[in-house]
C-alpha cells in the first residue's frame, strides 16, 4: 500500500502505518489501545477533491465515531471539523453527518463570500460525493490520486 | 504541558499544521504517552489568540487558551477542563464568550455600549479569524465540482 500512503505525506497529513481495509473500504491508521482498553484509529476516504478523516474509537461492545475532519486536496485546507460524543459508528451515521457538515460549511462560506448557492442542487451533489467516498472503490481512488500527484 | 502559552514575541518560525488547521509557533513536544503537545496562533485584529493542543490518535484535546494584546499583555486566560476535546468551534465560542464578558465589564458605565451589537461583531470577526481560509477553500472546491456556478 505504499502508493496510497504517499498521498498523505505529500499533503502533510502523515499518519503512521496506513493500510487499506477491505472491510470498511478505507485507509486506516494503526490503532492505539488505551489503558481503559479502548482502541482508537483514523480512517481516510477520498472523493472528488476532498479527503474525509474519521476519528474512531472501539470500546468494549460498541464502535464510536469520535470526530470528522474534511480537507480539500488541492488547497490542503481543513474545511470542516466536528467532534462527537457517544455517537455509534455506522456507514449510515457517517454518511448523513458528513453530508450535513459539508452543507452547513458550504452554506456559511457562500453567505460570507456573497455567493449564490442552490441548496437543493448542493445537497444532491454533496450526496453523490459522500456516497462515492463511502461506497466507491477507495483503493482505486487513492491510486488515481497518487498518479495525478506524481505527474 | 511543557510548552507554555506565551505571546508570540517578534520573529518565530510559524508552521501550518494541516490536520488541525493551526498555525504553530514554537516547538512541539511529544510526550511518553504519545500525545503531541503544540501551541497554535490565530490573529484577531491586534489580538493574538494562543491555543494549546494535545494531539493524539483519533483524539485531540484542548489544553488552554490565552489572548494577548498588541503590547503582549495577557488579556484573557481560559483554563479548560481536563478531557476537553479540541475543535475550532469550541475554541472560537470560548474566546467569544470571554471577550464579550470583558467588554461588558469594561463598559458597565458606558450608555453607548450595545451588548448585542458587540456580540454580533465579535462573532463575525472570530468566524473570519478561525474560518477564512476554510471558507475560501470550500468555495473553490464547490466551484470546481459544479455546486456553485
Amino acid at each position: 500500500m505504499n502508493n496510497s500512503i504517499t498521498i498523505y505525506e505529500k499533503y502533510g497529513l502523515t499518519t503512521n502505518g496506513l493500510q487499506y481495509s477491505e472491510q470498511i473500504n478505507a485507509l486506516v491508521s494503526q490503532g492505539y489501545t488505551s489503558s481503559a482498553n479502548n482502541t482508537y484509529f483514523n480512517a481516510f476516504r477520498l472523493a472528488d477533491g476532498i479527503l474525509i478523516k474519521e476519528d474512531v474509537g472501539i470500546g468494549y461492545c460498541r464502535t464510536f465515531l469520535n470526530g470528522i475532519k474534511i480537507y480539500t486536496l488541492k488547497d490542503r485546507q481543513l474545511i470542516a471539523d466536528q467532534r462527537y460524543s457517544c455517537v455509534y459508528y455506522s456507514k449510515d451515521e457517517l454518511n448523513w453527518r458528513v453530508q450535513k457538515l459539508l452543507l452547513e460549511k458550504l452554506t456559511e462560506s457562500a453567505r460570507v463570500e456573497g455567493l449564490t448557492l442552490n441548496i437543493e442542487q448542493a445537497k444532491q451533489i454533496i450526496s453523490q460525493v459522500v456516497n462515492k467516498a463511502l461506497y466507491g472503490d477507495q483503493l482505486q481512488e487513492f491510486q488515481q490520486a497518487n498518479r495525478m500527484l506524481s505527474e | 504541558m511543557s510548552t507554555q502559552l506565551t505571546a508570540n514575541k517578534g520573529i518565530q518560525e510559524q508552521v501550518l499544521d494541516i490536520e488541525t488547521g493551526l498555525t504553530l509557533v514554537g516547538n512541539s513536544y511529544k510526550s511518553e504517552s504519545g500525545f503531541k503537545f503544540m501551541v497554535g496562533l490565530r490573529t484577531l485584529g491586534s489580538l493574538q489568540i494562543i491555543e494549546g493542543v494535545a494531539k493524539g490518535t483519533a483524539v485531540d484535546y484542548l489544553c488552554g487558551i490565552r489572548v494577548f494584546d498588541e503590547n503582549n499583555e495577557l488579556v484573557i486566560d481560559i483554563a479548560v477542563n481536563r478531557g476537553t476535546r479540541y475543535e475550532r468551534e469550541i475554541v472560537r465560542k470560548l474566546v467569544a464568550k470571554e471577550l464579550l464578558h470583558m467588554l461588558n465589564e469594561a463598559n458597565q458605565n458606558n450608555e453607548d455600549f450595545d451588548y448585542y451589537a458587540a456580540q454580533n461583531k465579535i462573532d463575525e470577526e472570530l468566524k473570519l479569524a478561525y474560518y477564512r481560509q476554510s471558507y475560501e477553500a470550500i468555495n473553490r472546491w464547490a466551484k470546481e465540482i459544479g455546486i456553485i456556478k
